[in-house]
């Protein structure tokens, strides 16, 4: 059955799948670019982290406590991020968007943009090696401690999982809803050419959009470390999952990228180990299938997502068929 | 051959394993070329149909020969692994005795070239077969998402079909598998060139397969299907209004596409003789192909092959001068592998869209010999727009 720790690693795996759902459904809706270099930001920023804990403050993972240095290492897997989507944005779309690239050039634009990430991370990762005099490691890190410390019945690491990820969407959500610039932001979405006629810089829009999800995505690769040990490659193999959450609530959606987060993420964790239970087969290990899954059913059946549904019609529908074949 | 591969940096370029690679990834490439290139279907799964091809190239050899082998060959498996002979079956080939029972089957293979032929024959149908199912079935999403859904859509069944294939019990799970030498038929024609026989009966299989291939694409592009293709790239409206069906055209190319890409997969396992899931990844089989299509030139069968060479030869020379770099270097080489492979699909995109040698005009037969033909069938003289400039 589910032991607490299960349930526990589950929740931390998918809270970044949901954080990083809600970043790469803000660059589509505002670039139309689904960046297959997402995972890759968010081990940018998880890098950043590890080099502040593990080579600033020469910390040993097991034993890094709150405070400090995790905020700063927190504050750099962010910035990290966010200069990380910045620069693919600044470097590598706009130039490839002024010169007319379809969208077909400018994914697989993405797709290389995760390529050089990699390829730079496993080469920052093999130096950092060297530098590191207590761990010793850059490979198959995580930050351990604060799973197995336990706050009020939960693990540290879930908390701060949970915190960090609440905070994030708040501050997004008052960003857009609260702010001239999210209002800006939000029109520019909704009409880009209407945006612009009336004054709004589109393209500063879009860079913020890229920073925004990139410091997202840092965000969650620092909350990775809590579910998983972590390699340059981890993001890349996660962006799967990512892309099932965002398409399951849709691609236009922010509220549905969280959604599509939690029904895809705790599928793939807890819905594998209790079917797999209960048929009496391993489904776990084939568990990263799921995502795929939930990309197949949802595009060729609700292609909108979640939130393209209209629930209320649907279900009267289905509840109309139902009382009819009662009827026979 | 010896003596040019051990000249310094550019040695790699005349070892036989570098021209195997070249091969392969050039049928991958053109298989990727039919669908992407000339269809416009933008298929980031071909590494499905490459895994399909690999599990044929792994199952078949070693549970058909299992199936065909002879009391004797059994029974030597049996003492070897220290079984009762009734207790040798099927189930032992993907056990702890699977290179016992490989090594058995490769005895068996050799001393039976005909037996050895037909596994091979049966092996590359199997493999076809598969492929082509796997295409009619990624002709469902084809026929219904836009091109950046459909692109992750196959990109995901390919990672989803790694990892099942990875667990599968079958396939010897994450142990991989030692596979028995179907090629074994071959070898014996190289037998001369002793330890490199099995290395040049490869390279024959792969580069008659290329140069089918090759050929094939060639008279396609030439023939009025070929032509219809393109139509349906660049305007599927226009083509159905003009009564072509275009689902129906788009699952025949992904069927013949992905067949094509898993013979080449299970090539590949006759070539190396052993199976790990996780060789057939995304990046080696989906993004380096795509990369040398876009940089060979998209549509053009002559730049594809120009494009699997440049990064199918960077590739090894990266891994070949490995261990020189790495003396100034602060860490593994072999990282500069996706770097550079990222770094070219983007540059292409930025500078050279169309490739290296893009597409061209197609004709059935040479432009001089149309003219011909046309003038002789009482066409109109064409007027050169540079002579109608000068009548005006």
């Amino acid at each position: 059955m589910l032991s607490p720790v299960y349930i526990e690693n589950s929740l931390l795996f998918t809270n970044t799948l949901v954080m990083l759902a809600v970043g790469l459904t803000l660059t589509y809706m505002t670039t139309k670019v689904p960046n297959f270099a997402h995972g890759s930001l968010a081990m940018v920023g998880a890098y950043a982290l590890f080099t502040l804990a593990a080579v600033v403050f020469g910390k040993e993972l097991a034993s890094f406590r709150i405070g400090k240095p995790l905020g700063l290492g927190f504050a750099a897997a962010f910035l990290g991020g966010a200069l990380a989507g910045l620069l693919e944005y600044l470097l590598v779309l706009r130039p490839l968007g002024r010169r007319g690239s379809t969208p077909l050039g400018l994914m697989i634009s993405t797709l290389g943009v995760d390529l050089i990430l990699i390829g730079v991370l496993n080469i920052y990762a093999d130096i950092l090696r060297g530098m590191n005099p207590v761990t010793g490691t850059a490979r198959d890190w995580r930050l351990k401690a604060y799973v197995l410390q336990k706050v009020a019945g939960l693990s540290l690491g879930l908390w701060l999982s949970f915190g960090i990820l609440v905070g994030s969407l708040l501050a997004l959500y008052l960003l857009l809803t609260r702010t001239r610039f999210g209002i800006a932001m939000r029109a520019s979405i909704e009409n880009p050419a209407l945006a612009q006629v009336l004054g709004v810089n589109v393209d500063m829009v879009n860079m913020v959009s890229w920073v925004l999800a990139g410091g997202l995505a840092g965000l969650a690769g620092g909350m990775m470390a809590f579910a998983e040990r972590l390699n340059p490659a981890t993001g890349s193999i996660e962006v799967v999952a990512v892309f099932a959450a965002s398409i399951v609530g849709g691609l236009n959606s922010l509220a549905g990228a969280v959604v599509g987060g939690y029904v895809v993420g705790l599928s793939e964790t807890i819905l594998t180990k209790l079917v797999g239970d209960l048929i009496g087969v391993d489904l776990v290990a084939y568990k990263r299938a799921v995502p795929l899954i939930f990309i197949i059913v949802t595009l060729l059946v609700a292609p909108e997502g979640l939130m393209g549904i209209e629930w209320r019609r649907s279900l009267s529908r289905l509840a109309r068929r139902l009382t009819k074949t009662g009827r026979r | 051959m010896a003596a040019l591969s051990e000249i310094p940096l550019i040695g790699v370029l005349f070892t036989p394993g570098l021209w195997f690679w070249v091969g392969i990834y050039a049928v991958i490439t053109l298989s990727l070329n039919l669908e992407a290139g000339l269809t416009g279907i933008p298929n980031f799964g071909r590494h499905l149909a490459v895994i399909m091809g690999a599990v044929a190239g792994a199952t078949v050899p070693g549970y058909l020969g299992l199936l065909l082998l002879p009391q004797s060959y059994k029974a030597e498996i049996a003492s070897v692994a220290g079984l009762k002979l009734q207790n040798v079956t099927l189930g032992l080939y993907a056990s702890d005795y699977n290179s016992a029972v490989a090594t058995e089957l490769t005895k068996y293979y050799t001393s039976h070239p005909g037996v050895s032929f037909a596994v091979f024959l049966a092996t590359v149908v199997a493999a076809a077969v598969l492929g082509a199912l796997v295409g009619a079935a990624a002709a469902y999403p084809a026929a219904r998402l836009r091109e950046d859904y459909l692109a992750i859509t196959l990109l995901a069944a390919g990672e989803a079909a790694l990892i099942i294939f990875y667990n599968a019990g079958f396939m010897g799970g994450t142990q991989g598998l030692t596979v028995p030498n179907a090629l074994a038929w071959l070898d014996r024609v190289f037998g001369f060139l002793g330890p490199q026989a099995h290395m040049a009966s490869s390279l024959a299989i792969v580069a008659l397969l290329a140069a089918l291939v090759y050929a094939y694409m060639e008279l396609l592009v030439r023939s009025p299907a070929g032509r219809l293709l393109k139509g349906v790239r660049e305007n599927d409206v226009a083509a159905e209004a003009l009564g072509k069906d275009t689902a129906r055209i788009r699952l025949k190319t992904l069927m013949m596409g992905s067949a094509i890409a898993a013979v080449a997969g299970a090539v590949f396992i006759m070539w190396t003789l052993g199976w790990i899931a996780t060789t057939y990844n995304r990046v080696s089989w989906t993004f380096w192909p795509w990369a040398m299509m876009i940089l060979g030139g998209a549509g053009n069968n002559l730049g594809v092959l120009v494009g699997a060479f440049i990064l199918a030869s960077a590739r090894q020379l990266i891994t070949f001068n490995k261990d020189l770099l790495a003396r100034f270097v602060p860490f593994d080489p072999v990282w500069l592998d996706p770097i550079i492979l990222g770094v070219i699909i983007i540059l292409v995109l930025m500078v050279r869209p169309q490739g290296l040698l893009p597409e061209k005009t197609t004709y059935p037969l040479p432009r001089d010999l149309l003219r011909r033909l046309a003038k002789k069938h009482g066409a109109p003289d064409e007027v050169r727009p540079t002579e109608k400039a000068a009548l005006d």
